[in-house]
């Protein structure tokens, strides 16, 4: 890899021992993609969040020394480094659980060790030492830090990766919290992948026959195309109506967990992708196929698990809800009670919930017996495994099914899972 | 026995040897694979119920979270890694991975490891040079 002269100098250590084991491992990184040369990049979002079996973590580190902690964990280094500041930009992911509702919550299913907490809270101190901004979400983007086009970002989250790469036009490869960490100290990035134009070309055809309407037809295309296209660039094709932006979000969200899909193009739609001959560069693609009722038939069926009507939980937000959806559901909500029988918790980011506050939905919320929870996730929710459960998002229910165990899923449209937690009964359809 | 040899690109140096396990599908270690045993437990996925800890993992690409590297750690660190990868497409998930965990690593061979090795197959990887050695009866 060629270094410019300031990398260089980070690398041998004149800018402290966290800048210089940050440019190692970049380096290392980066050969092992052969990647040429990195690019400088002021916009980081930081995976940092425990969402694994802590108990491997605090069983076989040290963790009452952050430093030492991060050094080992993240840094991958025995020795401790301290580190002072990041250097670029940088917002942090999801905290992992909601301190305020620490009890509804778990990061694996079964019991967190104890001293879990004091991780969590133990990180997001680190965090602010090392100047990040605690956007605390898996939204950054709606939550202040936008990326613009062509902007050379290093982002962590699947979902907002493929949104900022596809909506935005924004440059990122999807990067793990150690690349991410690298980045954040080092203020540089691999010049490799989606930061270069060839890389970021359309690949395979989606010829979109059932019009994706509501959310949830988004969510079931992107579901069914991340298996079909594997770690192509799907380019959707024939889509006749401009989705919203929470439509974009389900899309990016289904379509990078079940693919190794971290950018699409939506002719007529993404930036990218005025016309198919702009979004594929006019290269012959790897293959298409065509989505029509019997493809989204066919993904909602997969994703449906549960046999009983009688619905004990219903966990909503992912992609963090924005305000659209939480005014969707504060509207739903309007002078209805959740059943006694079901648990409503709804997700979003701390600064979407602030606005929610301010507007009153936070009081319509807590009259029907709704929680809101920030700083996490669904799949975070504290649940019996085979307990019967109602949502919204296909990357939950995909992964629930592998990390938590989740065997009982109904998966339907917000308004289906709203109607669940008032009624305690299941009625959703494919319509 | 007869050993096939298939030479590749380093991306992780050091020498393992075991018994594969090939799949033709992308991984996820994020919610595909638990941490605490290495079972793969993405629902559907070719390798449900199979064990990836010990074991010459063969695979296209990985695919899913960003928390992929993170998932690598963890399993490093409670002894679930692969022995060693083999990896059709390199991609930052898996590069990155193979930094973390720190097994012998190997991409671009010259014929396609998913058609060439089978589960079950001994094989040694020396991820240092770039070779890949299968051990048939």
């Amino acid at each position: 890899m060629r270094l410019t002269t300031d990398e260089q100098a980070m690398l041998n250590g004149q800018e402290g021992p966290a800048r210089k084991r940050a440019m190692e491992l970049l380096v290392e990184y980066g050969e092992a993609l052969g990647a040429e040369s990195l690019v400088d990049t002021n916009n980081v979002h930081l995976l940092t969040a425990f969402h694994f079996c802590p108990e491997i973590l605090l069983n076989n580190l040290e963790v009452a020394n952050i430093d030492e902690f991060i050094s080992r964990s993240v840094l991958l280094t025995d020795d401790t480094i301290v580190v002072d500041r990041v250097k670029a930009f940088t917002t942090s992911h999801n905290t992992t659980i909601d301190v305020d509702h620490w009890d509804l919550q778990e990061a694996t299913t079964g019991h967190d060790p104890d001293n879990f907490r004091d991780l969590v809270v133990g990180m997001e101190k680190y965090l602010r030492r090392i100047g990040v901004a605690m956007t605390s979400t898996c939204c950054p983007y709606m939550s202040g830090n936008l990326p613009m086009r062509g902007e050379h970002c290093a982002w962590t989250e699947s979902s907002a990766i493929a949104f900022a790469n596809s909506v935005l036009g924004a440059r990122t490869n999807i990067e793990g919290d150690h690349s991410a960490f690298a980045s954040a100290l080092t203020g540089k990035t691999l010049n490799w992948g989606f930061h270069l134009d060839d890389n970021r070309l359309g690949s395979y055809i989606v010829h979109v026959e059932a019009q994706p309407q509501a959310v949830m037809d988004w969510d079931l295309l992107g579901y069914y195309s991340g298996f079909a296209v594997g770690n192509q660039i799907p380019v959707f094709v024939n889509v006749k109506t401009a989705p919203s932006m929470f439509k974009l979000m389900a899309l990016a969200s289904s379509v990078a967990v079940t693919g190794a899909v971290n950018m699409f193009h939506v002719v007529g739609v993404t930036p990218e992708a005025h016309t198919v001959e702009q979004a594929t560069g006019r290269k012959k693609p790897e293959g298409r196929f065509e989505y029509g009722p019997e493809q989204r038939q066919q993904a909602y069926a997969r994703a449906n698990t549960a046999t009983k009507e009688d619905v004990e939980l219903v966990a909503i937000g992912c992609p963090h809800y924005n305000l659209e959806r939480l005014g969707v559901v504060a509207q739903l909500l309007e002078n209805r009670k959740s059943n006694h029988n079901v648990k409503l918790l709804i997700y979003t980011s701390t600064q979407m919930k602030a606005v929610a506050e301010r507007s009153g939905w936070m009081d319509v919320f807590n009259r029907a017996g709704a929680t809101v929870i920030t700083d996490s996730c669904p799949m975070h929710t504290r649940t019996d495994p085979s307990s019967t459960i109602a949502l919204d998002s296909l990357k939950i229910v995909n992964q629930s099914g592998g990390q938590k165990g989740w065997k009982n899923v109904w998966y339907g449209s917000t308004e289906d899972c709203i109607n669940a937690a008032v009624t305690g009964k299941w009625r959703g359809e494919l319509r | 026995m007869s050993a096939i040899v298939l030479h590749g690109r380093s991306i992780y140096g050091g020498v393992a040897e075991g018994e594969a396990l090939v799949t033709n599908q992308g991984i996820a270690l994020c919610a595909g694979v638990d941490p605490h045993t290495g079972d793969v437990t993405e629902r559907n996925h070719e390798l449900e119920g199979k064990n990836i800890a010990g074991r010459i993992l063969v695979f296209p690409f990985g695919k899913g979270s960003s928390a992929f590297s993170k998932f690598a750690y963890g399993l490093k660190l409670a002894g679930n890694a692969p022995a060693a990868w083999i990896i059709r497409d390199v991609n930052p998930q898996t590069a990155l991975a193979s930094v973390a965990m720190k097994i012998p690593t190997i991409t671009g061979l010259d014929q396609d490891p998913l058609s060439v090795i089978s589960t079950g197959d001994r094989v040694k990887v020396d991820g240092t040079n770039g070779i890949v050695e299968i051990f048939r009866h």
